[in-house]
This record gives C-alpha cells, sequence and structure tokens, in this order.
C-alpha cells in the first residue's frame, strides 16, 4: 500500500516540476533575441553599432515636413539624433518601433522623416519620427525600439537596440508639429 | 485491488440465504446476456457495425459532394474582413489623370487607369504592409478584379509614396490602379472585384514571425464603373 502511495506521490511530484519548467522556459526565439539598452529622454544611449539622444517626444493632430506634406491623425512626434558606432557596416536606421499593449506601431513611411535614415559612424544626424496611432489609442505607457536591422525580416538579432520607455499621458500635446528637417546634428 | 474483487466473488458464490436473492438475479441475468452474445456470430457484428456506419453518413448525405460555403458577396461601402485586414471597397474608376499614383498609361496608345477605392484597416497587431511579394498576395494588393491576371499597384489616396504600410486600427483610404487598354473597360460596366482572404500562421522551428497562407477568394464585390473624364 506504501509503494503504491510513494508510487502516486512521486509521479505527482514530477508532473508538477515538468509543468513548471515548461512554464519556466524562454521562448524559442530567445536565444536570438536583440540585447535592449534603455534609454532616458535628452540622455546619449549605446548599443554596439548605433549611439542615440531622444531629443524630444510629442503628440500632434497634424503633422507637416518641410516639403510640404501634412497629414492629420493622431501623431507621436520623437525628435532625435543617431549616429553609427564601432565599424562601419550596415546603418540605415529602419527598425524604429513603438509597442504600446499589444500593438506594435513602425514609424511612418509617409513625408520626409528620418526613418530608415543611412546613418554616419561617429557623426550624429538629427531629424523627426513619426507614428501614426489610431484615435482610440489610450494614452498608456509604450516602449520606442531604435535599431539597425541586419537580418532579412528588418529585425534585430543578437545585437543591440535601444529602448525607449515613453508615458505617453504625459507627453506634450500640440494641434500641428513641423517635423524638423533631416540634417547633420548641431551641438 | 484483485484482493477486494475476489472477496465480493466469493460473497457472491456463497449460498448465504439472507442477501443471495439479489446477487442471483444479477448473475442469472449476466449469463443470460452472454448465453445470447454467444448466439450471435461475429461476422454478423461486423456486418452489423458496418450498417449502422453507412446508414449514419447516409443520413449525413453519404457520397454527396459536401456543400462549399457560397463565396459571400459583399456591397459597395460594406467592409470584409480577410487577411485579418477590413477592406472596404468605396468605388471603382476609369480614370485618365494619374494623379498622385505613380503609374504612367501610355497616352499614345489611349491606355488608361482603372482605380479600385480602397479603405482599409489593419486589424493585426503588426504593421503590415499593403503589398506582398507573393504572386497570389494575401494583403491589399490581392485585391483583384476578375479577368484581369495583373496585380494592382497600391498608393495612398491623394498622397505620394512607396508602398503604403498598414498601422495597427489606423484606417487608411488606397487606391488600387491598373493599366488597361483604352477599350478594355467603359463607363457603366459592372465588374466583379475579388477580395482575399487566408490563413494566418506563426513560423515555428524554421519559418519565423507571422505569416498568412491559403489564399483565396473571400469575398466579391460587383461594382459599377465610374468614368472620369480628364478636364
Amino acid at each position: 500500500m506504501r509503494r503504491h502511495v510513494l508510487t502516486w506521490l512521486l509521479t505527482a511530484a514530477l508532473l508538477a516540476c515538468a509543468w513548471m519548467v515548461s512554464k519556466a522556459a524562454l521562448p524559442d526565439s530567445s536565444t536570438i533575441e536583440a540585447f535592449p539598452a534603455t534609454a532616458q529622454i535628452g540622455e546619449e544611449t549605446g548599443a554596439r553599432n548605433l549611439v542615440v539622444t531622444v531629443t524630444d517626444a510629442r503628440i500632434a493632430s497634424r503633422v507637416s515636413d518641410a516639403a510640404g506634406w501634412t497629414a492629420d491623425g493622431n501623431w507621436l512626434v520623437i525628435d532625435l539624433e543617431a549616429a553609427g558606432a564601432g565599424e562601419h557596416g550596415p546603418s540605415a536606421l529602419s527598425l524604429a518601433e513603438l509597442t504600446i499593449g499589444e500593438r506594435t506601431f513602425s514609424a511612418t513611411e509617409r513625408g520626409t522623416t528620418f526613418a530608415r535614415q543611412v546613418l554616419v559612424t561617429g557623426v550624429p544626424r538629427s531629424g523627426s519620427l513619426a507614428f501614426e496611432l489610431p484615435d482610440d489609442e489610450t494614452r498608456e505607457t509604450g516602449v520606442l525600439r531604435l535599431g539597425i536591422p541586419t537580418g532579412a525580416r528588418g529585425e534585430v538579432l543578437l545585437d543591440g537596440v535601444i529602448d525607449l520607455p515613453l508615458d505617453l499621458s504625459t507627453l506634450p500635446v500640440s494641434s500641428e508639429i513641423v517635423l524638423d528637417e533631416n540634417g547633420w546634428a548641431r551641438r | 485491488m484483485t484482493g477486494a474483487d475476489e472477496s465480493t466473488e466469493g460473497a457472491s458464490r456463497a449460498p448465504a440465504p439472507a442477501s443471495s436473492s439479489a446477487a442471483d438475479a444479477r448473475a442469472r441475468v449476466l449469463g443470460w446476456a452472454r448465453r445470447s452474445i454467444d448466439l450471435v456470430p461475429t461476422s454478423w457484428l461486423i456486418t452489423g457495425a458496418g450498417a449502422v456506419l453507412l446508414a449514419a453518413t447516409a443520413l449525413f448525405g453519404g457520397l454527396e459532394a459536401a456543400a462549399v460555403d457560397p463565396i459571400p458577396v459583399v456591397a459597395v461601402g460594406d467592409e470584409f474582413v480577410g487577411s485579418d485586414i477590413g477592406m472596404t471597397v468605396t468605388g471603382v474608376e476609369l480614370r485618365d489623370d494619374r494623379g498622385e499614383m505613380a503609374l504612367i498609361p501610355d497616352a499614345a496608345t489611349g491606355e488608361r487607369i482603372l482605380v479600385v477605392e480602397v479603405d482599409a484597416v489593419n486589424r493585426f497587431m503588426l504593421p503590415r504592409s499593403a503589398a506582398s511579394d507573393a504572386v497570389v498576395s494575401p494583403t491589399i494588393d490581392g485585391i483583384g478584379i476578375e479577368g484581369l491576371d495583373e496585380k494592382a499597384a497600391v498608393f495612398r489616396a491623394g498622397e505620394e509614396g512607396g508602398t503604403p504600410i498598414l498601422q495597427p486600427d489606423v484606417p487608411v483610404s488606397l487606391l488600387l490602379g491598373w493599366i488597361v487598354g483604352p477599350d478594355d473597360f467603359h463607363d457603366g460596366d459592372e465588374i466583379t472585384v475579388t477580395l482575399p482572404d487566408s490563413t494566418h500562421g506563426v513560423g515555428s522551428f524554421v519559418v519565423r514571425g507571422d505569416y498568412w497562407d491559403g489564399v483565396r477568394v473571400g469575398a466579391t464585390v460587383q461594382a459599377t464603373i465610374d468614368e472620369v473624364v480628364a478636364p
């Protein structure tokens, strides 16, 4: 009788262990994920191949660029300075994503913005990124992620990225923002 | 367990007069059942089971081809959600003026642009391109016109630029353009616009990320061509 009880107890314990291991195990993709460096507005942050200073983050219901393009909507505008770092290599700032809750938004391809800007090693360029968000986007917290993708799908794998946590509810709101022209950072 | 079984069997066989009547009846019924089952040959049982199976399939239509759900027909101005993208065809126009679209019809041969106006909303949680490299596209450029084999070029309405990226839950007005011959389509023609649908999959092991495959026609729209004459 005692042996039966022991067998069942051992089975239950092993099943519980297996369940915990399956819960604690990281997802398959974790072996190739990016290494985030957390940034703050106004502070210079570096990853392996990228140095970024986010200078401002604002919300507007209308954006326009120097070339005369304008668009209405719910826009988050990020002003930043960015330079390549380390050895010269692929250097377009093609990964610019904002994750709010479950949804991920990419920097808009509309108008003339800093999206896909080619960076120069050691010499910062400056400009604005714009994110078009849904109207119902509750002004929660989000994370802006910047990186230079080397993978095929525009992802950064096994390389540094810069994460900037943003509380959208505290950002200044204006009616219209003129996006910074892409150029050299003045410092 | 086995010890317990033996003890109950022993009890039922024991000629204990007080509690035996119920047990006796049970044993008699069981014995009768066993004997009657033994009377039925096994092949009869198999044949019977086969007959039941056939009768059940016949009940659900037998070898008749299963009914395929008809492809829904959506009206102009109504939304259809396929491939996790909400698509609303708002109009079909035949234009001479290309506007902001990067499509250059050959005016010398009288080529024109057939434009399908679509309002689209990305109902997925990641940004998605309005065009795909695939021959049969699951996304916006998978919207087709019956009788035209080519894929459309996709643009934002009233704006220059390349392939639009659909941000989650941000509505976009798009134009799909085809360069057509002078006599291919006319004002007032009824055409059938096909909207794509597909199955979302998440890559594992070799494939990474989200993908949409099994592209099929999810809905059709009957639309009338409006001719827009260049001023």
